[in-house]
C-alpha cells in the first residue's frame, strides 16, 4: 500500500513537471511572437486538465494578437475568476473589451446591488470560505476567552456579536458566489455575426438579435447544437453552440 | 372632295318605342383623315353600353366617347336621343368594315350590323404639304450623353394651318429627360427651308435633352399630333362677285393626324479601362472645394463645399466616396443644384455642403477629392480633383467626449497595448482538485475550540476554571480591600454594601436587593446558626446605621467586626 502510494506521488510530480515544461514552452513561443503555436501548447495544458491564472492570462495575451477578441475574452475572464484581484489581467480584459464589437449596456442597477457584487467579485470562492473559516476560529476564541474570563470589559461583547455577524455574512457571501457559479453557465461568444433566432433552429424563428464576438451570456438550455442564450440587457435567444465557449 | 355620307341602320327594335341607330359620318375618305362614329339610343332611358373591342383591329379610337343628350316635342309626342360618339382613325387604306356590335341599353341587348368603309390613299402632294418630324443629333451614344431630340413640324409656305392641338410629349423609357424648349404657342422659323425643290416654314414642337440610363431599351417613341388644314374650297363657278378676296371666307378646315416613326438610339459601350472613382459622370466638368475657415476649435463645426460645374449628366450621379481623416466627424452632404439649358446643352452646378467636426487639436488635412469622368467630346476618359486642405485645429474648451461613444476612461486606453505574458512560475493546478480539505480544517478547529473545556472536564477532571469561579473565589479579597478603603463618609452602609456584594459574588446570585431577612434565608443552611444570627444582627445595626442606639459605640468597630465576620463566612462556606 504504502509502495502504491509514493508511486502514485511520484508519478503525478512527474506529470507537474511535465505540465510546467509544457507551460514554459508555451512562454518561449509567445516571446518568439508564435502566436499560434503558444495558444496551441496553453489549450493542450487545459486539455490535460490543468489550469491557473497565469496560463489563462497568457492564453488571453496569444488570442489577443492573432485578434481572436472572443477567445481572448473568453481566457481573461477566467483568469480573473482564478484571481479577481490581478490588475493585469483586469487591464487586459479592459483592453480587449474595447476592440469588441458589441457594448452591451448593463442595465442601471440599485447601487448597493453594485456595491455588492463588487465586493463578492473581489474573492474567489475558496477564499471567501477559508475568510469565513479563519472568522468562525477567530469567534470561537473569543467565546472561550470571554467565557472563562481571560477577555473582559464591554467592548469584548461587542466584538464577539460582530464577529459572529461577520461569520454569518461572510457565509452567505461565500454560499451565493457557489451557487452562482455552479446553477448559472456563463459562456463568451467566440464569432462573430450570429443571428439569434426565436428557437433552435433555421427556418421559420424570426431572427431576434444579432451578436457579435466577446460578449458575455448566459446559457439557459442546451439542445442538440443550439443553446438558449440571455445577454446582461435580458434579450433572449437560440445560437449554435458552437458560436460559445463555457467559462470555467 | 368628300361628300358627307350618311349610313343609317336602323335597328328592328325591342320594343316598339325604343331603337338604338348605328352610324358613320361618313364611309370614303383619305388615309390620315378621321371618321366618327356614333351610337344612338332613341326614346331609350339609358345610354348604350358597347363593347369597342372589336374596332381596334383596323382603328384607332383618337377621342371619345363623347356623350349628347337630345329631347324633341313634334305634335305632342316627345322624341329623346341619347348619342354616344367616337372619334376613329383608320389604320390601314382599303376596304375596311366596321365589325358587329354589341351592347346593351339597360337590361336589353342589341346588336348592330357591319358597315363598310373605303379608305383611299392620300393625294401624296397633300400628305407633303404637312408633316411632323423627330429630329436627334445623334444615334450612338455612350450611357450618360445628351441625345438633343426636337419634334418639328414642316408646312409648305403656301399652306395654312388653322390650329393644332396641345402637343403631348410622349414618356421616354430608358431615358433621363430634361426639358430645353416648350412652345407656348405654334411660331414659325423665320428662316425657310427647303426640302426637294419645295419651300417648307417649320415650327419647334418642343425640344428634350435625353440622357440614356441603364435600361435594357433605349427607343425613341412614335408620337401622333392632330392638325386642322384650311383647305381651299374649290369654286364651283367663275363669278365675278366672288373675288379672290373673300378666299378666305371661303375656306374650310380639314383635320389631319401626323404622325413621326419610332427612332432606336445605340448605345455605345465605355472604352476601357474604366477608372474606378467613375461614378456616372458623362460630359466635360471642373471640381472645386472649398472650406469656410483655416482655423477652427477642436469640436467646433466647419462647412466644406464641393462644387461639380460644367455641361452634361449633371445631378445623374453621385460624388466617389471620401476618405476623410478619422478624427474628423462628417455628416451627411446637403446636396442643392442649378440648371439651366444654354444653347441645347444642359449645364449646371452642383454643390455638395459637408459639416465636418474636428475631434482633435492639431494640424488635420483634408485630402483632396477626386473622380472621374467620361468626355463625350473627345470620347476619352478624364480626371478631375481638388487641392487638398489643411486646418488647423486648436483645442477646445469644452471636451465631447460621449459623442465618440467611448467614455473618458476608454479613450485613455486607446492605442495602448495589453500587458506582458508571465513568464514566471505556471502555478498549475489539477482542475478535477477542489482544494476545500483546508475550509473544513478551519470548520473543525473552531467546534474542537468550542468543546475542549467540556473535553478537558469529561476526560482529565480538570475543570477550566469560567469567569464566575473566578468572581467567587476572589470574592473575599476584594470585600477585604474595600473596607480598608477608609474614605467613605457612613462606615455602617459602607459594611452592608461590602456584604451583599460579597455574597453576590461568592454565590454568584443574580444582582437584585439583599436584606438581612433575605440574606437569612440564603446563609440559612450554609453557614451555622451562631455566625447566621451574628450576621443577620449586624447587618440590622447597619440598616438602621447612624440613628441605632449603638451607633455611637460601634461607628469605629463596625468595619473590623465585618472584616472577621466575612473571614469566617468565607470559611464556612468553602
Amino acid at each position: 500500500m504504502r509502495y502504491v502510494l509514493i508511486i502514485i506521488l511520484i508519478v503525478s510530480s512527474a506529470f507537474c513537471d511535465k505540465v510546467d515544461d509544457l507551460f514554459n514552452k508555451g512562454n518561449e513561443a509567445m516571446v518568439a511572437e508564435d502566436y499560434s503555436e503558444a495558444i496551441k501548447i496553453y489549450e493542450s495544458i487545459l486539455n490535460i486538465g490543468y489550469e491557473s491564472s497565469e496560463l489563462y492570462y497568457n492564453l488571453g495575451n496569444g488570442y489577443f494578437r492573432l485578434e481572436l477578441i472572443g477567445n481572448s475574452i473568453w481566457a481573461y475572464n477566467n483568469a480573473l475568476d482564478m484571481a479577481p484581484r490581478d490588475r493585469d489581467i483586469i487591464y487586459n480584459l479592459s483592453i480587449v473589451k474595447m476592440q469588441a464589437i458589441d457594448r452591451i449596456e448593463m442595465p442601471e442597477t440599485f447601487i448597493f446591488l453594485k456595491i455588492y457584487r463588487a465586493i463578492k467579485s473581489f474573492f474567489t470562492i475558496y477564499e471567501w470560505f477559508l475568510l469565513g473559516g479563519i472568522l468562525l476560529i477567530s469567534y470561537s476564541l473569543w467565546y472561550i476567552g470571554i467565557k472563562h474570563g481571560f477577555i473582559r470589559g464591554k467592548v469584548s461583547k461587542v466584538i464577539s456579536s460582530l464577529l459572529i455577524s461577520l461569520v454569518m455574512i461572510v457565509h452567505i457571501i461565500a454560499m451565493d458566489r457557489y451557487l452562482e457559479k455552479h446553477k448559472r453557465k456563463t459562456a463568451v461568444v467566440i464569432s462573430n455575426g450570429i443571428d439569434a433566432y426565436s428557437g433552435p433552429f433555421y427556418g421559420n424563428n424570426s431572427l431576434v438579435f444579432q451578436i457579435n464576438e466577446g460578449s458575455l451570456v448566459d446559457v439557459l438550455n442546451e439542445q442538440k447544437d443550439w443553446a438558449e442564450v440571455v445577454l446582461v440587457d435580458g434579450k433572449k435567444g437560440w445560437i449554435p453552440s458552437n458560436t460559445i465557449r463555457f467559462t470555467r | 372632295m368628300v361628300t358627307r355620307f350618311l349610313i343609317t341602320f336602323t335597328l328592328v327594335s325591342l320594343i316598339s318605342a325604343e331603337s338604338v341607330q348605328i352610324s358613320v359620318d361618313k364611309n370614303r375618305l383619305e388615309s390620315g383623315e378621321l371618321l366618327k362614329l356614333s351610337i344612338q339610343v332613341i326614346n331609350g332611358e339609358d345610354f348604350a353600353k358597347v363593347d369597342l373591342g372589336p374596332l381596334e383591329t383596323d382603328f384607332e379610337i383618337v377621342n371619345g366617347p363623347s356623350q349628347q343628350n337630345n329631347i324633341q316635342w313634334t305634335n305632342g309626342k316627345m322624341l329623346s336621343t341619347k348619342t354616344l360618339s367616337w372619334t376613329l382613325l383608320p389604320k390601314r387604306t382599303g376596304d375596311l368594315i366596321i365589325p358587329v356590335l354589341s351592347g346593351s341599353v339597360g337590361k336589353k341587348k342589341f346588336k348592330g350590323k357591319k358597315i363598310p368603309i373605303k379608305i383611299g390613299k392620300a393625294d401624296k402632294n397633300d400628305s407633303e404639304d404637312v408633316f411632323v418630324h423627330a429630329e436627334i443629333d445623334k444615334d450612338n451614344v455612350y450611357l450618360g450623353e445628351q441625345v438633343t431630340l426636337s419634334y418639328k413640324l414642316y408646312k409648305k409656305v403656301d399652306v395654312n394651318i388653322a390650329g393644332i392641338d396641345q402637343f403631348q410629349m410622349p414618356d421616354f423609357k430608358g431615358f433621363w429627360t430634361e426639358e430645353l424648349f416648350s412652345p407656348q404657342r405654334l411660331q414659325y422659323q423665320s428662316k425657310e427651308i427647303t426640302i426637294k425643290g419645295v419651300r417648307y416654314q417649320v415650327a419647334n414642337l418642343g425640344q428634350r435633352a435625353l440622357f440614356p440610363i441603364a435600361s435594357d431599351k433605349h427607343e425613341i417613341p412614335p408620337i401622333k399630333i392632330k392638325v386642322q388644314v384650311e383647305v381651299k374650297k374649290k369654286k364651283r363657278r367663275r363669278d365675278p362677285f366672288f373675288d379672290p378676296f373673300f378666299d378666305s371666307f371661303l375656306s374650310e378646315t380639314k383635320t389631319r393626324i401626323l404622325s413621326t416613326s419610332s427612332k432606336k438610339i445605340n448605345i455605345i459601350k465605355y472604352p476601357k479601362p474604366r477608372p474606378k472613382d467613375f461614378t456616372g459622370a458623362v460630359g466635360v466638368f471642373e471640381l472645386g472645394a472649398k472650406i469656410d475657415r483655416a482655423s477652427v476649435k477642436a469640436n467646433e463645426g466647419l462647412t466644406l463645399s464641393i462644387f461639380l460645374e460644367g455641361t452634361g449628366n449633371i445631378g445623374l450621379f453621385s460624388l466617389p466616396e471620401n476618405n476623410f481623416p478619422d478624427h474628423l466627424e462628417v455628416f451627411p452632404p446637403t446636396e442643392s443644384f442649378e440648371k439651366d439649358a444654354f444653347r441645347n446643352q444642359i449645364s449646371g452646378k452642383q454643390t455638395w455642403e459637408y459639416v465636418l467636426i474636428p475631434r482633435k487639436e492639431g494640424s488635420l488635412v483634408i485630402p483632396g477629392m477626386q473622380m472621374s469622368f467620361f468626355d463625350s467630346n473627345k470620347k476619352t476618359w478624364k480626371r478631375i480633383q481638388t487641392k487638398p486642405m489643411e486646418i488647423l485645429v486648436s483645442a477646445s474648451e469644452n471636451i465631447y467626449l460621449e459623442d465618440k461613444g467611448f467614455t473618458k476612461k476608454e479613450i485613455e486606453l486607446i492605442g495602448k497595448d495589453i500587458r506582458y505574458v508571465r513568464t514566471g512560475d505556471s502555478k498549475l493546478i489539477d482542475k478535477g482538485k477542489k482544494p476545500f480539505d483546508i475550509i473544513f480544517l478551519t470548520y473543525f478547529i473552531s467546534v474542537f475550540i468550542l468543546v475542549a473545556p467540556v473535553l478537558l472536564t469529561t476526560f482529565t477532571g480538570y475543570r477550566m476554571s469560567t469567569v464566575n469561579d473566578r468572581k467567587s473565589n476572589n470574592a473575599l479579597r476584594l470585600s477585604l480591600k474595600k473596607l480598608n478603603n477608609d474614605s467613605y463618609v457612613d462606615p455602617f452602609e459602607l459594611a452592608s454594601k461590602t456584604l451583599y456584594q460579597y455574597l453576590k459574588d461568592k454565590l454568584i446570585l443574580p444582582s437584585k436587593n439583599l436584606d438581612s431577612s433575605i440574606v437569612k434565608n440564603i446563609l440559612f443552611d450554609k453557614i451555622n446558626e451562631d455566625l447566621c444570627n451574628e450576621l443577620v444582627d449586624l447587618l440590622i445595626i447597619c440598616d438602621q446605621g447612624i440613628y441605632s442606639p449603638q451607633a455611637i459605640n460601634k461607628k469605629e468597630t463596625i468595619l473590623n467586626e465585618m472584616a472577621v465576620l466575612l473571614k469566617r463566612i468565607e470559611k464556612e462556606i468553602t
